[in-house]
């Protein structure tokens, strides 16, 4: 089984809900992708440190 | 007649009685008018300029004391009130906004010291980028070289200084926003620790890591204009211990800057090299806090109108407003644990000394930074090697390194309160022929 990549509708509409606003559909491509890239950095934030990086 | 356009020459000229403020404000609004194509200028305020240098002249004609920046032009980025002008941050939806009622703290007291403000610069929107590519103003050029980025948020800011427009500017750096249009464009600038100098009538961006500053053309300037804009500031000498920072720091640079810095190495040398674990975290930590504090700052503006916005910011800022609070509190305490091991590298060195940039500006049509082998967006990717460094509040003195082609700067760090000292050092390099500005001017 293999986990499921939510759309850039289910990431924008999460977003939307979180602030009670209605996410314009402009807006729904860039905000998933910036969704996916503060999800990259949270799970970097959230590594041991290592020496150098 | 040619002006030397440093602060400190134009300065003594003008306090001497050799040259008048008014002639220095006239040669700065004809430069700035003949540099449209640099799109580093939003808004050229000539009737106060010459209003200033008028006042100027006339205490000079009185006999009184003109101040310490006497008829030295500037200006600043488009985030600092000018009274009676909209305060923009960059940002179209506030083109018309009201006119701020006062000037920044900042502004009043370089015009108390005679400084004469000349225009206001172009930015990334609400400072949220590294390259000043703006919807409304464009794409801030790079004066050494018009196909390349003058870097950001406050590109305006270094642009002007570098194209000789203005002797000195003023700008603002969250994670990197005046080190690396500084080191993009070839001049000196610096970021204070943090909440040193004055953020009243500044838009905010992110609390926790915002600061304003400024850039230069030598590393003089910067002394002057920081003695006037920091009030009280403390004199220092320039002897330092130096170590440059590796690991990370010194990671994914190309050869410009790899060859940049074994110069540099050698002109320092012994330089011992240091090294810091978790960067790659407190960078992230620093992306998080950043999304996390802008995104909230904005979220009612957003709800109502997310349309009005540049969207390359508009879907940063919603997904940063997202966040959950525990989330930002977790960043935070990444800081605490990371600044444990700057505390001790402190204890041995006084400067830390890393590149700003991983290599001299992208281009325009090619807008990209290399990270581990793999093309990023330059717009949000250019801090790499700035974010680490704010994210603590630690000042930084940026200077730029004597090398053939395009510009490349270093960031001279020192623990907080030290900012003095950094100026010192910077002057000392630059006595000594290690560091200096290439200005771009064609005038």
């Amino acid at each position: 089984m293999t986990d499921q990549v939510p759309s850039d509708d289910a990431l924008a509409k999460a977003v939307g809900d979180a602030l009670d606003m209605d996410v314009p559909k402009a807006c729904v491509p860039g905000v998933a992708a910036n969704v996916r890239l503060l999800e990259h950095h949270i799970a970097i934030m959230r590594q041991p440190a290592q020496p150098g990086r | 007649m040619t002006i030397d356009f440093n602060a400190a020459t134009i300065a003594e000229q003008v306090r001497s009685g050799a040259l008048s403020a008014i002639a220095v404000a006239q040669e700065a609004l004809r430069r700035i008018k003949a540099s449209d194509s640099l799109l580093a200028v939003t808004r050229c305020l000539e009737h106060r300029a010459l209003q200033e240098a008028a006042a100027v002249d006339a205490k000079i004609a009185r006999g009184e004391d003109p101040g310490a920046l006497a008829g030295v032009p500037y200006a600043v980025k488009d985030l600092f009130a000018v009274a009676g002008l909209p305060t923009t941050a960059g940002a179209a939806r506030l083109e018309f906004a009201e006119p701020a009622p006062a000037d920044a703290v900042a502004i009043a007291r370089l015009q108390a010291a005679g400084a004469v403000l000349t225009a206001t610069l172009n930015m990334d929107e609400f400072a949220y980028g590294f390259v000043t590519d703006n919807a409304r103003w464009g794409i801030t050029r790079n004066p050494h070289d018009r196909a390349c980025f003058a870097g950001g948020s406050s590109g305006g800011s270094a642009a002007a200084v570098a194209g000789g427009l203005v002797s000195f500017a003023l700008g603002s750096d969250t994670n990197g926003s005046i080190r690396i249009p500084a080191s993009l464009c070839g001049v000196f600038g610096i970021k204070p620790t943090h909440g040193a100098l004055p953020m009243t009538g500044v838009y905010p961006f992110v609390d926790t890591f915002d600061d304003i500053g400024f850039f230069t053309r030598t590393a003089h300037d910067l002394a002057l204009v920081d003695a006037v804009v920091r009030e009280n500031a403390a004199p220092a000498t320039g002897a330092a211990k130096a170590a440059l920072l590796g690991g990370w720091f010194t990671q994914n640079l190309t050869t410009e800057m790899r060859d940049a810095l074994a110069v540099l190495t050698d002109a320092l040398a012994p330089l011992p090299v240091v090294d810091v674990a978790g960067v790659a975290q407190a960078r992230s930590a620093a992306f998080v806090i950043t999304a996390y504090e802008g995104g909230t700052l904005h979220a009612a503006a957003l709800r109502q109108d997310a349309l009005s916005y540049d969207p390359a910011t508009r879907d940063r800022l919603i997904a940063g407003a997202a966040l959950p609070a525990a989330v930002h509190a977790e960043a935070l305490a990444v800081r605490d644990r990371f600044a444990l091991q700057f505390h001790a590298l402190f204890d041995r060195f006084d400067v830390l000394i890393a590149p700003v940039t991983m290599g001299p500006a992208p281009r325009i049509d090619h807008p990209v930074v290399v990270i581990d082998g793999e093309e990023k967006p330059a717009r949000a990717n250019l801090g790499l090697l700035t974010q680490p460094i704010s994210f603590l509040g630690l000042p930084v003195v940026t200077v730029p390194l004597v090398v053939p082609g395009m510009p490349l700067g270093v960031q001279l760090i020192g623990a907080k309160g030290s900012d003095p000292m950094l100026i010192a050092y910077a002057a000392e390099l630059e006595r000594e022929g290690i560091v200096g500005c290439t200005v771009a001017e064609g005038f």
